[in-house]
């Protein structure tokens, strides 16, 4: 059985793409074998993280950046597997971080794929192209899957929500913040009505959280008052540490002296990964 | 390219990512302006440009009757643009002028395609 989740939220600078890449090096670091999608966006920064950039810029550049998430959109994907055999096509998609896990980054060519699937008329194939790509190809050869997606409702995030049905969602204690997580609840009943498919908000991440102050705790309150069952065990320390390590194309797993805060954002993801787990396999 | 891999018909086409798809966009456009340029040097397309306008129009006039005031404002900017004198200094070098400043100084990609499309023209007239 494969965990998917989806991280989400349809707002920019919530920390998306620092939760997908801590929590799934937290999953590996729990024995769990895991990937992680990019389709957040042509700046690549799950790539980034992993100090991948480069190595994938130079196979744009080369013109040896085919196939590439793009193409799990296209109506061809399956022929084109056909054609090569699935471990080809595989090997061309996926990237080895060091930490553990495998990644498919983003790519430039997903700029254009919400143009074309617009075209497409028929609900679940505009929706569920990535969910028929990973349920053939990635679902049994993996552990866990994270979907990084973009602060934006459109055709490719909605792709990932299909593809994933759990939803993480990391959120600063805020008042604006706890409207757009709101907001987000409600889309997600919305989209299980409209469209026919299990999504659910599974886990609420407290991000950047400063322990100690009234304000926080406030908010930390009202957010268990109305999120209690989607919480995350532990909030994620603010802690620069996260930030230096981005920079550095790493986790705060692979620091050799973390800060107090980071040894208390790594808890944290750790503690969240055991959680999802549960929640995600005792569902099943 | 991806030597190894097969490739349906129908994906061929949007392989390219969206900055080949910009490279191509300037390819095209820097044939077109060169193509301009043998139709202008040719006769076939005239090479002089008009436009309206009332303010430019007026600061034209006055620059006619202050004839200093002119031939410091083509000094500037010849200077800045690098250029010769190559020119009797009158209201159409300086409009030709003020419009290469514009060009060069808010879309220089502009500028780089116009120099492209004029090597590519020595290119293929040699």
């Amino acid at each position: 059985m494969t965990i998917r989740a989806a991280v989400f939220l349809d707002k920019g600078g919530t920390g998306k793409t620092t939760t997908t890449a801590h929590l799934g090096r937290a999953l590996t670091e729990l024995g769990h074998e895991g990937i992680l999608i990019d389709l957040a966006g042509k700046q690549s920064d799950l790539a980034k993280q992993f100090g991948l950039y480069e190595p994938q810029q130079k196979a744009i550049e080369n013109d040896e950046d085919f196939p590439n998430l793009s193409s799990v959109f296209d109506d061809d994907f399956g022929k084109l597997v056909k054609m090569n055999g699935a471990d080809a096509i595989l090997d061309r998609l996926i990237y080895e971080t060091n930490e553990g896990m495998d990644l498919i980054p983003a790519h430039p060519g997903l700029d254009s794929v919400d143009g074309e699937l617009n075209n497409v008329e028929d609900r679940e194939d505009r929706y569920g192209r990535l969910k028929a790509f990973v349920d053939e190809y990635l679902e049994g050869r993996y552990d866990f899957i994270l979907i990084d997606l973009p602060g934006l409702s459109r055709i490719v995030p909605y792709n990932g929500v299909w593809a994933a049905e759990n939803i993480i969602a990391p959120v600063e204690m805020g008042s604006y913040e706890f409207g757009q997580l709101k907001q987000l609840a409600e889309d997600i009943d919305k989209y299980r009505s409209n469209w026919d498919i299990d999504a659910e908000l599974t886990m609420v991440i407290p991000n950047k959280f400063e322990r100690g102050t009234t304000l926080a705790d406030d908010y930390m309150n009202r957010y268990q008052e109305e999120f209690n069952g989607a919480m995350a065990p532990n909030p994620v320390a603010k802690s620069q540490d996260i930030r230096n390590a981005t920079e550095a194309g790493k986790t705060i797993f692979e620091l050799e002296e973390p800060s107090a805060t980071a040894s208390r954002a790594k808890e944290a993801y750790l503690a969240n990964a055991r959680e999802l787990v549960d929640r995600i396999g005792g569902k099943r | 390219m991806s030597d190894d891999i097969q490739v349906p018909d129908s994906m061929k086409d949007d392989r390219g990512s969206s900055l080949d798809e910009e490279a191509k966009a300037t390819e095209h456009f820097v044939d077109d302006l060169a193509e301009a340029m043998g139709r202008i040097e040719s006769g076939d397309v005239s090479k002089t440009i008009a436009f309206r306008d009332e303010r430019t129009a007026a600061l034209f006039q006055a620059l006619k009757q202050n004839p200093e005031r002119l031939q410091s404002t083509v000094e500037t900017l010849r200077s800045e643009l690098g250029s010769d004198k190559d020119s009797k200094g009158d209201r159409s070098e300086l409009l030709r002028l003020l419009v290469r400043y514009s060009i060069q100084d808010v879309t220089p990609e502009l500028a780089e395609a116009e120099k492209r499309a004029r090597v590519q023209r020595v290119e293929n007239d040699y």
